[in-house]
């Protein structure tokens, strides 16, 4: 996902007006001219600065770089399908570790992708590396140091 | 010398030796992947660091570092591809002279100057830091806003050919700083509504995200197969080192000093420190036809500097709070999470444990000897662990790591968010090690901007008015001003009717 500077460069300075107007009702110091709004503001307008500088870096590249330049993987449905898979995983743990606690999702997180990544015919050895190591991460984060882990539905079990 | 002998009763303690040698054997491993630099390393070690006490925390990332450092020549001997960054510099010449049946002794080579240069550059961090932590002591709101402005003006400038990015990059990573609560007057910014956004974006889940999420993400699209290596058995590692580093003294000893004065320069790193190295041995080279055809002099010198420019980095970021690369600014988060404010007081507060960071460094780099012999020796297994299997154990690694911090899945959402965006910038070609300095900096440059601002009531004159400060800021504001005067000189520097 290559974009054209002045893309990239046009992103930064709308955002940098963005900015200006979120931080537009900041409260000001008693007796000073400036408040919480100041660094904020002052990032932004170096942000707007830098955006412009590359707009016009951007358009004198206009005719040799292209708008947006899809990396040569996005071609490629397996490594589309990498990646999402990653963002999945994550995001699947977000949502779920809490109801169905680390154990559960942790394997499924990570034997889903582990099998995904190395292909459905090892799924005996990727489901295996994924348990072994799910319970010995519990083992070190959960037990030896402490971090509470979600249960989920083995709450009952917890040990 | 009563602190010298506490710091060592810190180190050479059991827990604190374990700790040692284990951080020791994952650094070696990080280092020897292609893809896994010290950077990653050191973020993946932080979620575990932040439950052992300072000691033992900060070894395990000195550790760490330098066996990465040092691993990453070995992928960049055997395959080609160097395992770190830092080994760039010199991957071609290395694997010229592994194609010319040379592997011992350009993997000897490294090993040993890297051993070299790294007692070089704890020497130097040792005597250095000290003094011009007094030095440091006499600052005030005015010096510490230069030094953290001159700090990440060089991190933006340095870290890319383009400086325009270097600086949005940073601002980045300033912005995302200044979530949360306002140091002054206690207003929450930026926060949306959400209680988890008001304590501000931890440092731990966006560096991770930035380094270790951004990384697997790479990893998993990356369309070129892996280069394999070939069953090799390694006869005697050692045979011949001595007499190339005879040989090589000088250059050693240049390549030392270069790599800690570039590791000691904010913004600079070990792999600077090597391109510089390398550079500068092919200039001053009695052969320099040699260099690129499987000559081992580069390698000394580079080798060595790379190692060297590690110690160097903790300078400033011991004794001003500045970082001098990614790591350090790893490293200045978690001294702050520690309690351990970093900055010259620490100096007169708690110097043991600042000699015990000393003391490690030495221990790190003599243990590099035996550990980076047998990661040479197992060289050929460590680069067959299949990328398939590694990288979801990685990510799984991420999600508890950043867990750990915060107990919730806010910190797993913060650091998916910031990889997926360090991860768009770097194919956009901005660098994240800026963003990285910003975030961990952010506070301190707004808290010192703020603070001289109140002092000297709005008048900016005020922050040129103590010597130290009107020195620093003239330096930074000439950096500044640098690419301007650059793209002038150069237009006028063309010839007469070509305006």
């Amino acid at each position: 996902m290559k974009f054209n500077d002045a893309v990239s460069g046009l992103f930064f300075i709308l955002f940098a007006l963005l900015l200006f107007y979120l931080t537009r009702d900041y409260p000001e110091m008693p007796g000073q001219s400036y408040g919480p709004d100041m660094f904020p503001r002052l990032i932004a307008v170096l942000m707007g600065v830098g955006g412009v500088l590359l707009v016009v870096k951007g358009l004198k590249e206009w005719s040799s770089t292209p708008l947006l330049e899809l990396a040569e993987w996005t071609r490629s449905p397996r490594h589309v399908g990498n990646f999402l898979a990653v963002l999945a995983g994550l995001v699947a743990y977000i949502l779920l570790s809490d109801t169905l606690g680390f154990f559960l999702t942790g394997a499924v997180v990570l034997g889903g992708l582990t099998i995904w990544l190395r292909g459905r015919e090892h799924w005996k050895s990727s489901l295996l590396i994924a348990v072994v190591t799910v319970v010995a991460m519990h083992l070190f984060f959960g037990q030896f140091l402490r971090v509470p882990l979600p249960w989920g539905v083995f709450e009952d079990y917890a040990w | 010398m009563d602190v010298i002998l506490q710091a060592m009763g810190l180190v050479f303690d059991p827990y604190v030796m374990m700790v040692i040698v284990l951080s020791g054997a994952f650094g070696l491993f990080m280092g020897a992947i292609p893809g896994l630099s010290a950077t990653m390393a050191t973020a993946l070690l932080v979620p575990v660091t932040f439950f052992m006490p300072p000691v033992p925390a900060l070894a395990a990332i000195v550790t760490a570092t330098a066996m990465a450092i040092f691993a990453g020549d070995l992928p960049g001997a055997l395959l080609r591809i160097p395992g770190t960054p830092a080994s760039a510099a010199y991957t071609e010449e290395a694997y010229a002279m592994t194609r010319k049946g040379k592997a011992e002794l350009v993997l000897g080579v490294g090993l040993s100057s890297a051993v070299i240069g790294g007692l070089f550059g704890a020497v130097v961090l040792s005597f250095t830091a000290p003094v011009l932590a007094e030095v440091a002591l006499k600052f005030s709101s005015f010096e510490y806003f230069w030094l953290a402005c001159l700090g990440l003006t060089s991190a933006a400038f340095i870290s890319t050919d383009e400086p325009v990015k270097g600086l949005i990059s940073l601002l980045v990573g300033l912005l995302i700083a200044t979530v949360g609560i306002d140091p002054t007057a206690g207003h929450p910014r930026f926060t949306f509504g959400s209680v988890e956004l008001m304590g501000g974006v931890n440092f731990i889940p966006a560096m991770i995200g930035m380094f270790a999420v951004a990384e697997v993400l790479r990893s998993v699209t990356a369309t070129s197969p892996l280069a394999r290596v070939e069953n090799g058995h390694f006869g005697n590692v050692f045979r011949g080192v001595g007499g190339v580093l005879k040989q090589y003294k000088l250059n050693l000893l240049r390549g030392s000093v270069i790599g800690t004065l570039v590791g000691a320069l904010p913004g600079a790193g070990s792999d600077i420190a090597a391109w510089i190295s390398y550079a500068v041995s092919k200039k001053f080279s009695r052969t320099p036809e040699k260099f690129g055809t499987g000559h081992v002099e580069g390698i000394v010198d580079a080798g060595s500097s790379n190692n060297a420019g590690l110690g160097g980095t903790w300078v400033p970021a011991l004794v001003f709070g500045i970082p001098g690369d990614s790591i350090t600014a790893i490293v200045i988060g978690v001294l702050y999470v520690k309690g351990m404010n970093p900055g010259p007081t620490v100096f007169l507060e708690q110097p043991e444990l600042i000699y015990a960071v000393f003391v490690t460094f030495f221990v790190a780099n003599l243990l590099l000897l035996p550990l980076g012999y047998a990661a040479i020796k197992s060289s050929t297994q460590l680069l067959r662990v299949p990328r398939d299997v590694l990288m979801p154990i990685i990510l799984m690694f991420c999600i508890v790591g950043t867990f750990a911090i915060n107990n919730t899945v806010f910190g797993v959402g913060v650091m998916m968010v910031l990889g997926l965006v360090a991860y768009v910038m770097e194919e956009n070609g901005f660098p994240i090690a800026p963003a990285i300095l910003g975030l961990v900096l952010g506070g301190l440059l707004e808290d010192s901007f703020m603070t001289s601002m109140i002092k000297a009531d709005g008048n900016l004159v005020a922050f040129f008015e103590r010597p130290i400060a009107a020195v620093l800021g003239v330096v930074t504001v000439a950096i500044w001003l640098s690419p301007i005067v650059l793209r002038m000189r150069r237009k006028g520097a063309s010839p007469a009717g070509d305006v």
